[in-house]
């Protein structure tokens, strides 16, 4: 057997540094961005990042077409993306996690009612979902979440409740319930800990997704409307200046896949670490 | 296989059911679907009409079963922007998403499935480092910016493809690569777990031991047992395909049913995003419908389940 060239502690520590750094940005971004987000400078548009000719220090990644600091708007940018994806990973999360348990552990009715409705919703492609509802309701942070979280704890509750149909089989589970146990203290304290691992790797990777369909949502116009600066609005307004100023364009998509690849790596290390049976590939 | 078949397909309506029912929630009742429905420049006129239309003085459920007549007869309501029923007008651009999908899915089979393979016969050497550490970089890339990149690179700077609109074949290029890189890197990781799973099984080790040559074990006894977890993922990624499609459209000015429906949101003409919405996912439930048929048909251990 060669070894791996990255083994998993390797990309676990990685991950890790790219995203607490980027963490420590989004939270200290009043202290690290050079300017503020939205102050315009008429007088300064359109200006290049430093390292071209005619860019200035004032301005490490240039300006947008309004002299917004793009460098500025990046770092205030960090905060919508990671609190969506968060928040909407914690949800999703949640309601797969208690769905898929109730499934597994009960069976007959509950089980067919959940999962078939976990069927009907995976044909049904997450992001349409999510353009219908911001479309009608607008794309407030609130709505962002709920959409991204409703529309992906299939994922959580398929894995979870194959795992919960296994585990209520074993001796340990079967005591606890003989000696009494009702369902909810079982759920909670002999099946969720042995579901901790697994559930750890999908919501690591699953973050680095909603990240990724949040950006794509700013970039079609549907996600936090703008001046609020998102990494997806700051690079569907860089799309059209292509021409004139690529660079607006071109950090947004570096700063996204810096964030959702350093996820990625943390997430792939966990799962190799964690779950070497690979149960959260579902 | 018959019982299969009518098995599965019994639970297409409840699929239907469910996307309707989230339309109609999303449309009647987050707000008022006046508002929804009409501009601010509504007359009183038009709201009258719109209230008969959508039965809005009736019980909520009833509502709903009208809607459901509706949309059993096809009558999504005419189109505000264009003067024509909006079923027709999503009709006509479903052609063209179709040509952009095939061509990115024929693509991303091939790139997917044969980087897999490298990547599991050479694994943890330098050929799967490579392979995998792209695959995991794809998956990290927003694709919107991928075919951002591309068109900076092959239209603005090298001038060999136009950076967006229809014509001829080298209009397809780019979309259809910007497309296909939502799904690669997923095949080929779903390849490459599968191949190795697969060589792990003992009559791999029993072919490997009587003495067959590599590539006879590699096409003959792993490849046809390691291609079952690929075809049933293939329906999952049809609907990220999806998602795709209305991305990379709009990046490429390309005449398809997801750029068709991102200016109805804008223009806030509902009928037509509702159509819109209503036959993608027909769509992608279909396709999923075709591969478990196929699956069934292939592996009598889903049928017999």
């Amino acid at each position: 057997m060669r070894k791996p060239i990255f083994n998993p502690r390797t990309k676990i520590a990685f991950g890790t540094v790219i995203v607490v750094a980027i963490l420590f940005v989004a939270i200290f971004a009043p202290f690290v961005a050079p300017s503020d987000p939205n102050a315009q400078d008429l007088l300064d548009r359109l200006l290049p990042p430093v390292w071209r000719q005619d860019g200035t220090v004032n301005h490490l990644l240039g300006t947008d077409a309004y002299g917004r600091d793009v460098l500025s708007r990046l770092v205030y940018g960090s905060r919508i993306s990671i609190i969506v994806g968060v928040a909407a990973m914690m949800l999703s999360c949640v309601v797969g996690t208690v769905l898929g348990m109730l499934a597994g552990y009960k069976g007959g009715r509950q089980e067919a009612l959940i999962m078939r409705i976990a069927d009907a919703q995976l044909a049904v492609p997450a992001i349409l979902l999510a353009i219908l509802v911001v479309a009608t309701m607008g794309g407030s942070l609130f709505n962002l979440v709920v959409v991204l979280g409703i529309s992906s704890w299939m994922i959580y509750a398929r894995v979870i409740f194959g795992m919960t149909k296994s585990i209520k089989e074993l001796p340990y589970v079967e005591a606890a319930v003989s000696q009494g146990a009702g369902v909810a203290y079982t759920l909670r304290r002999h099946i969720l800990p042995q579901l901790v691992p697994v559930l750890t790797v999908i919501s690591t990777l699953q973050v680095a997704q909603m990240i990724l369909t949040e950006t794509a949502l700013s970039f079609l116009g549907l996600g936090i409307p703008p001046p609020t600066p998102s990494w997806g609005n700051i690079l569907a307004e860089g799309r059209d200046r292509l021409l004139v100023a690529p660079w607006i364009a071109n950090a947004a998509g570096i700063a996204i896949v810096i964030l959702v690849w350093g996820i990625n790596m943390l997430g792939n290390g966990l799962r190799e670490e964690l779950d070497p049976k690979g149960a959260s590939r579902g | 296989m018959l019982n299969y078949v009518i098995r599965r397909l019994l639970t297409v309506p409840l699929s239907l059911v469910i996307v309707l029912g989230v339309i109609f929630a999303v449309l009647r009742l987050t707000g008022d679907p006046v508002e929804i429905y009409l501009g601010i420049t509504r007359t009183p006129e038009q709201v009258d009409l719109l209230r008969l239309q959508l039965h809005l003085d009736s019980p909520v459920l009833v509502q709903f079963g009208y809607y459901l007549l509706d949309v059993l007869k096809g009558d999504f309501g005419r189109s505000l922007q264009f003067s024509a029923p909006a079923m027709t007008i999503v009709l006509h651009r479903l052609a063209m998403t179709g040509e952009l999908m095939v061509t990115a899915l024929a693509v991303s089979l091939v790139l997917g499935i044969l980087g897999g393979i490298l990547a599991a016969v050479y694994k943890d050497r330098t050929a799967d480092f490579i392979i995998s550490g792209l695959a995991v970089a794809g998956q990290s890339m927003p694709s919107f910016w991928l075919g951002i990149l591309l068109v900076q690179i092959f239209a603005l700077n090298l001038h060999w493809l136009p950076t967006s609109g229809t014509g001829d074949l080298r209009h397809l290029i780019l979309p259809s690569i910007t497309l296909a890189a939502f799904v690669v890197p997923n095949f080929i990781l779903i390849t490459r777990t599968s191949v190795l799973e697969t060589m792990q099984e003992l009559y791999v080790v029993a072919a490997r031991a009587k003495g067959l040559s590599r590539s006879r074990v590699l096409f003959r006894h792993i490849l046809p047992n390691a291609l079952n977890p690929i075809v049933s993922f293939l329906g999952l990624q049809v609907g990220r395909l999806v998602g795709g499609s209305i991305i990379t459209e709009t990046i490429f000015a390309w005449p398809g049913v997801g750029r068709l429906l991102i200016g109805s949101i804008f223009q806030r003409d509902v009928p037509v995003v509702i159509a819109g919405v209503f036959m993608i996912s027909i769509v992608v439930i279909a396709v999923n419908l075709l591969v478990e048929i196929t699956l069934a048909f292939t592996d009598p251990r889903i049928r017999l389940d």
